[in-house]
């Protein structure tokens, strides 16, 4: 009976740590970050989305899978699909490593497109990225 | 029954405690039971408010000439092979189109079709990540880019809820159990048991609100898809849901040219002046394009995606006068836009080109201005129509239009463009979403009924399918006053 009752037990035990580790199991989180590409270049967002009001926004612009030239100049023209409203247009400000970075404003949560307007040798490219602001 | 086992599990918990463990057989049965409904229960079932949409998704390409019908077969959450048809139609010439599935950052797969009589050719990519995807079709002139969205396996947060509290009560059954067993005082087992009643109500809870909770906005429908979005629906409902019912956007304007044999349309947001690139697929197609020339005869083509919002078909304006055209477009968000423009045709000394001869017979019982008319069209003799568009059949309207030689330009000012579907009828015991074009059991009649809101001259269209042929029928009506 002793064994018997330690064997349930112990099956039950095993059943409830199964199901806790299936369930707790850290699922593969993939770069979720948004990403764009824009000719020859890709553009990802670094860092945290902004929030809502005057925040910093700041992109990697690398190559994408070769070696473009530098841009001579980067622009975010934050727009919000939804309420058809746009905001000004900021220069961005290289800080080194192909990163931009300027301070951007989202006036209201929801989802915003902030389009990258990469200007390099005479050739303007522009790539779109989404985010999205909490309140 | 959670409600009954709960309670069972309350009392259980007491009687265990009050007898001192007297009776532990029955009550060590009692838990196994309730443990493995439990488990049962909270096992992971599918979501129909997930965003895996396991619909095919059809889309209509005027590709260089060609009339396209691209088949984006099952896109939902399972990753892998993604099947794609393309059906040409008669008319179309031979060829090699070069498929491609792109996105940012995920591996781009290519495939091709080699297209031969009029028919349906298939070609298997492959998707290796949920998000924002496009399907670029290329003929060696022209790249069409379809965007398209893969959707993830999408857990909502009641499910976990739901799942984490039977998981929670099930192992603070057993803590409860091994206490009624060993501790020494009596009372301690209460306080497992009383955690698993919370659990419990966590988990009861979490499974009850399913059934009532709003879906978040859908990626690709509602916002702009990305990937945090498709992955994760639910992960920023409260920044999406300012206007939970209403997503709607700003009209869109839409500016056209024709320049060596290929028409250009652009289209922008009318609030921002950004290009509006979020057109969904609806009816079949990202733009229904409607065009009468001058001496009247009427084309309707489906432009392609060539960047965003820029979208071209060829086109040849030959005749002399004006083509009036309407598109019809839904964009992200909901609402069905009709945009009007126009192009002069390229040869002014050119003369007017005869319509083409009808392919059917159209019977009107026109009805006064503001009451239903209905219309038959009979396109021969055998019952073997084929949907095109997700349609038996489509009626353009135009008018009301004065007795004149250019139609065009009178199309161009004339109140009223109406697009009539007749749908295809619902099928018992059909599964699986709207017929292809291979599905050919329609006909030979297509009745429409429309109300004119004005009095006066119209010139009516309807279209059809048969043999991987688009038939076209026109006729005229006069429409009386009330």
């Amino acid at each position: 009976m002793n064994r018997q009752r330690v064997v349930v037990i112990a099956a039950i035990a095993v059943a409830v740590v199964g199901t806790g580790i299936w369930l707790l199991w850290p699922k593969p989180t993939a770069d979720g970050a948004a990403t764009a590409t824009a000719g020859p270049y890709r553009v990802q967002l670094t860092g945290e989305s902004p929030k809502v009001g005057i925040s910093p926004f700041t992109v990697d612009i690398a190559g994408n899978g070769g070696q473009p030239p530098t841009p001579d100049s980067v622009t975010f023209e934050p727009v919000m699909p939804q309420m058809g409203h746009a905001t000004t247009p900021v220069v961005a400000t290289a800080q080194g490593n192909g990163r931009y970075s300027a301070d951007v404003e989202l006036s209201m949560a929801g989802q915003w497109d902030i389009t990258v307007r990469i200007v390099a040798s005479g050739q303007v490219r522009e790539a779109v990225l989404s985010v999205t602001t909490n309140g | 029954m959670l409600v009954v086992m709960t309670l069972v599990g309350v009392v259980s918990c007491a009687a265990t405690v009050r007898r001192g463990g007297a009776l532990f057989p029955a009550t060590l049965t009692l838990f196994s039971g309730m443990l493995a409904v439990m488990t049962l229960i909270a096992v992971p079932t599918a979501w129909a408010d997930g965003t895996g949409s396991d619909a095919d998704v059809h889309v209509a390409q005027s590709l260089g000439g060609r009339e396209l019908t691209v088949t984006i077969r099952r896109v939902g959450p399972v990753l892998g092979p993604l099947h794609v048809d393309v059906a040409t139609h008669r008319g179309d010439a031979p060829g090699t189109l070069q498929l491609t599935a792109s996105a940012t950052g995920a591996t781009t797969s290519s495939g091709q079709v080699k297209l031969g009589t009029p028919g349906i050719y298939s070609a298997v990519l492959n998707v290796d990540r949920a998000g924002p995807w496009e399907l670029i079709i290329d003929d060696g002139h022209t790249a069409a880019k379809i965007p398209f969205v893969v959707p993830a396996q999408v857990i909502p947060p009641w499910k976990k809820a739901s799942d984490y509290g039977f998981f929670a009560a099930g192992a603070l059954l057993i803590v409860s159990l091994a206490a009624t067993l060993r501790a020494r005082r009596n009372w301690m087992a209460l306080v497992p048991a009383t955690g698993m009643i919370v659990a419990l109500t966590v988990a009861v809870t979490g499974a009850t609100l399913s059934a009532s909770s709003p879906p978040p906005p859908r990626p690709g429908q509602d916002l702009d898809p990305t990937l945090e979005n498709v992955r994760d629906p639910y992960a920023r409902v409260a920044a999406n849901s300012l206007t939970p019912v209403d997503y709607s956007r700003p009209p869109v304007n839409m500016a056209v040219s024709a320049r060596e044999s290929t028409l250009h349309l652009n289209l922008t947001d009318s609030a921002t002046g950004r290009p509006a690139d979020d057109l969904l697929i609806h009816h079949g197609a990202l733009i229904h394009l409607i065009v009468v020339s001058p001496a009247g005869a009427m084309s309707h083509v489906h432009p392609v995606r060539v960047a965003p919002g820029r979208y071209e078909a060829k086109f040849d304006a030959a005749e002399r006068g004006t083509y009036a055209m309407a598109a019809e477009i839904a964009r992200r968000g909901g609402g069905v836009q009709l945009l009007r423009g126009s192009v002069d045709g390229r040869s002014p000394g050119a003369p007017p080109i005869p319509a083409p001869l009808s392919q059917g017979e159209v019977t009107a019982t026109v009805a006064p201005a503001g009451s239903p008319s209905t219309f038959r069209a009979k396109f021969g003799d055998t019952p073997d129509l084929q949907p095109w568009l997700g349609m038996v059949g489509h009626m353009m309207v135009v008018g009301p239009l004065p007795d004149d030689r250019d139609v065009g330009k009178h199309a161009l000012t004339a109140p009223i463009w109406s697009h009539v579907h007749a749908m295809v009828p619902p099928a018992p015991g059909a599964a699986g979403g709207q017929p292809d074009e291979s599905v050919a059991r329609y006909g030979p009649e297509i009745d429409f009924t429309y109300s004119f809101a004005l009095p006066g001259r119209y010139k009516v269209w309807v279209q059809t399918e048969r043999d991987y042929a688009i038939l076209t029928a026109p006729t005229e009506v006069e429409v009386r006053q009330p």
